[in-house]
């Protein structure tokens, strides 16, 4: 219990070093050498490595498409990355000596800002100036309001996922300070069930928070 | 005589303790309505079963994270505490 949260486990130009960040450096690492492993030698049947990227791939274009309509396909690598690199870090948890990214509230603020940003930039990108204008609906004096929704939304993205991540955590150490023999293993388990939803709710939100941002009105 | 730090530890532990338990007596709740919703339009429509397990889900950790906020407020209040900085 007193190792909760992320540890400076290095020093690097005297900015402190913590576990979490190493642990989600090695995860960017081991997805884009699997991306590029896979597609080095790409086949028209593909087989193996290929076959089972290509799926996964296909399945976060789903998902995209399924939620944004046939608009979403330009968003969908963003969503897609948002999606494998939370899932990841929320399963990199489960394994023992590994430290999970999302569990750092640094992690999933840094995610949420990037949420806002990628909002703000297609939604001007896709209506221009007329985009500004949303702020003022329905009423101009509804401005304060409006952006008080602006702040609220990355806030309770990533206190959202921090809070599933963290609790699940915590649950297990208790449960294994109290009996550590079997007792955590179901718990274990449905911390994997929780990573699967928790990612999952991210992404759709996302998806409904770029949605309304680009949506023609 | 209790110290003002000993006060302080105290009335923490006792809010956190209280924001986490009574921070969960709703969300349990609309979770619970939720699920019975979900579960009658399952029983009555089994073929729109995948679509409406996949909105319950969503919904679900929606509510849940209510209760999450709650849960940071007490993480909070325990791991890093702001007011015994004041005193």
């Amino acid at each position: 219990m007193e190792h909760l949260g992320p540890v400076a486990v290095a020093e690097f130009c005297g900015i402190p070093v913590t576990n979490t960040v190493v642990m989600s450096t090695i995860l960017s690492a081991f997805v884009a050498v699997m991306a590029l492993v896979s597609t080095r030698r790409l086949q028209d049947v593909p087989g193996g490595l290929q076959n089972a990227l290509e799926t996964v791939v296909e399945m976060l274009e789903g998902l995209v498409v399924d939620n944004m309509g046939e608009r979403g396909r330009e968003y969908a690598p963003f969503i897609g990355a948002l999606f494998l690199y939370i899932l990841l870090s929320n399963w990199m948890g489960s394994i023992p000596g590994l430290a999970a990214p999302t569990s750092d509230i640094n992690t999933t603020a840094g995610l949420a800002v990037v949420v806002l940003l990628a909002n703000h930039f297609y939604g001007l990108k896709k209506k221009g100036m007329a985009y500004l204008h949303h702020f003022l609906e329905p009423m101009p004096f509804f401005l304060p309001l409006n952006l008080l929704e602006e702040i609220s939304k990355p806030l309770s993205l990533a206190f959202r996922l921090f809070g599933n991540i963290t609790g699940e955590h915590i649950v297990i150490a208790v449960l294994g300070f109290i009996v550590p023999l079997i007792a955590p293993v179901p718990m274990l388990l449905f911390g994997l069930f929780t990573g699967l939803i928790q990612a999952l709710v991210f992404t759709m939100l996302a998806m409904v928070y770029l949605t309304q941002a680009t949506g023609e009105e | 005589m209790i110290t003002a730090k000993a006060f302080v530890l105290a009335v923490t532990i006792l809010s956190a303790a209280l924001a986490i338990g009574i921070g969960t007596i709703a969300p349990a709740l609309g979770q619970g309505k939720a699920i019975s919703s979900a579960v009658e339009g399952i029983a009555r429509q089994p073929e729109a079963a995948d679509n409406i397990r996949m909105t319950m889900l969503i919904g679900i950790a929606i509510i849940e994270s209510l209760t999450i906020y709650a849960f940071v407020i007490a993480l909070v209040l325990i791991f890093a505490n702001p007011l015994l900085q004041l005193l």
